[in-house]
């Protein structure tokens, strides 16, 4: 059987899409000529299908949005650099769903650069090392390495909590 | 039951009796003759006394025994065709009718049930209690009224097509109906109607306790319900104005009942219409509205408005910007156009939260064996 993950991209740039991506190839869905999706093959047994959402801000039907972003483990937003665009984006993002959101970009020249959360601070972005043999299996592993991160993190600070209301019970 | 003694030298007279009225709650029994009549008054008791005579002489006689040995006892007395100075003097000694024998059987059961049988609430009507408006005594200045006078009865409470009643046991709350509600709910819910009718009955019934609570905590308790709903109030617009749904209101979300309602309010209702329509604990309804009105499900007319022109023009210029967009391939600057965007975006932040999707996933170990296989060398 094989098992698939999916995780919704959204792009910023579609030239920083293109770049990123420019070994993959996203086709279309027979019945939805209006969403493409690329399939990476991580092992026989084991595929992630990276769907493309463009448009994110400039959209009128949300249907696709709303039915692949609340069930994926975390969605990609992928820039070029930080700017108005991205920050309304992500804003919007935050708004309407609750997934997390990774912003994806090629290695930070400079630390200006790397996006901040006002109430978090600095965002967990993830670089994409065209360098490397398979930059989109690196970026996968660190994504997934944040990913698990955070959740441990949330986990901790959920069981210190309930450990503190039983002590002060 | 009551007992009925036939007093009559024919016992033909006491099967007529027993054969055609055996389906009344009337025991009958017969004397032959005035000795065996005070016998048996004596012993039994009847209820009353029925002299079936065919002369005048022998029920007068009968008559002044009668009143000689039991004064008290009711009597009736039946007989012929009898002259208006006879019957006259059968009334004036005493007899609570005189009926004239042959009758139909219809007439006869009539007359057996006007004379032993009490008619219903003849009792009631005796100790009639309170009537009047709820907007003039509240159900608090009601139950503090049987509390002091220490009586039993029930409070009956008629609002519009909605009724209930409370009801009292030496002057305590012990037991309330209305509509499908808790016994305490049913008291908060009525005492806080501000209008219709009330009456009240005082009787000696024994009654099962299921308000558990004293006087005092019952009305703490119908207080505290009419202070939520002025509370509630207070934070919902005006009850005569009308209030509208969210123009991009996602009806699916919402459970069959909720969405009824918020059909009801995408063309406009108001407070005042809800409450006239709705049957039931209204502060249950009231927060229901106060929930949707915080998160901006529920709007007043105005906003209501803005919303939708806002939304219209969003449309509009959506698809204005595509088609310039297409036609001139415009190399604008991105960020100056994301800017406009964003303002416009910033005002409808709120209906952007109003439908935020929550996190579905769930699957830990698929994506723990994704990062191990992510992991391996392919």
């Amino acid at each position: 059987m094989i098992e698939i993950l999916e995780i919704p991209v959204l792009t910023v740039q579609k030239q920083m899409r293109d770049l990123l991506f420019d070994n993959l190839t996203f086709e279309a869905f027979p019945g939805q000529s209006a969403l493409k999706y690329a399939s990476y093959t991580v092992s026989p047994q084991k595929r992630i299908y990276l769907y493309l959402l463009e448009n994110f801000l400039d959209c009128l039907d949300y249907t696709i949005y709303d039915r692949l972003i609340p069930k994926a483990c975390f969605s990609w937003l992928v820039f070029e650099r930080r700017n108005a665009l991205f920050d309304t984006i992500q804003k919007q993002y935050a708004k309407r769903y609750s997934t997390p959101l990774f912003p994806v970009t090629r290695q930070a020249l400079d630390a200006s650069l790397t996006p901040v959360n006002k109430a978090e601070g600095p965002m967990p972005v993830i670089y994409y090392d065209s360098e490397l043999p398979d930059p989109l299996r690196d970026a996968l592993d660190r994504a997934f390495g944040t990913f698990w991160e955070q959740h441990a993190a949330t986990k901790t600070a959920d069981k210190e909590e309930a450990f503190s209301q039983n002590s002060s019970e | 039951m009551n007992t009925i003694l036939i007093l009559s030298p024919e016992q033909a007279h006491f099967d007529m009796f027993t054969a055609h009225y055996g389906h009344l709650p009337i025991h009958f029994s017969w004397a032959r003759n005035l000795d065996q009549a005070v016998k048996y008054i004596d012993l039994e008791k009847p209820t009353s006394v029925f002299l079936l005579a065919s002369h005048i002489e022998s029920l007068a006689e009968w008559i002044e025994t009668l009143k000689n040995n039991s004064p008290d006892i009711p009597f009736v007395c039946f007989s012929g065709a009898l002259d208006w100075v006879d019957r006259e003097m059968l009334w004036k000694s005493g007899a609570r009718d005189v009926i004239r024998l042959p009758l139909g059987r219809k007439e006869m059961e009539f007359i057996l049930r006007s004379i032993t049988i009490k008619p219903k609430g003849s009792e009631t009507d005796v100790s009639k209690g309170i009537r009047g408006s709820l907007a003039d005594f509240g159900v608090i200045d009601l139950i503090r009224t049987f509390e002091t006078s220490g009586r039993s009865g029930t409070l009956y409470l008629i609002n519009g097509a909605q009724n209930g009643q409370i009801e009292f046991d030496k002057g305590k709350v012990v037991n309330a109906e209305y509509l499908s509600c808790d016994p305490l709910e049913a008291v908060t819910v009525m005492s806080a109607w501000g209008q219709g009718q009330v009456y009240s009955r005082f009787d000696k019934h024994k009654r099962r306790r299921k308000i558990m609570l004293e006087n005092a905590q019952v009305i703490l308790e119908c207080r505290n319900y009419q202070k939520m709903r002025a509370e509630m109030l207070r934070k919902l617009p005006p009850a005569n104005k009308k209030i509208f749904t969210a123009p991009n209101l996602a009806f699916e979300e919402f459970g069959p009942n909720d969405r009824e309602w918020l059909q009801k309010f995408s063309n406009g209702y108001s407070l005042d219409q809800a409450q006239a329509e709705f049957s039931g604990n209204l502060n249950f309804l009231l927060k229901k509205f106060l929930f949707w009105y915080e998160h901006h499900w529920l709007m007043d007319e105005e906003t209501y408005h803005l919303q939708q022109a806002k939304l219209l023009a969003e449309k509009r210029r959506s698809i204005f910007r595509r088609i310039m967009g297409r036609i001139f391939s415009s190399k604008k600057e991105a960020n100056e156009e994301v800017l406009a965007v964003s303002e416009e975006l910033e005002e409808d932040d709120v209906l952007l939260e109003a439908v935020k999707k929550p996190y579905h996933f769930n699957r830990l170990e698929l994506l723990a064996s994704f990062r191990q296989a992510l992991e391996e060398p392919k």
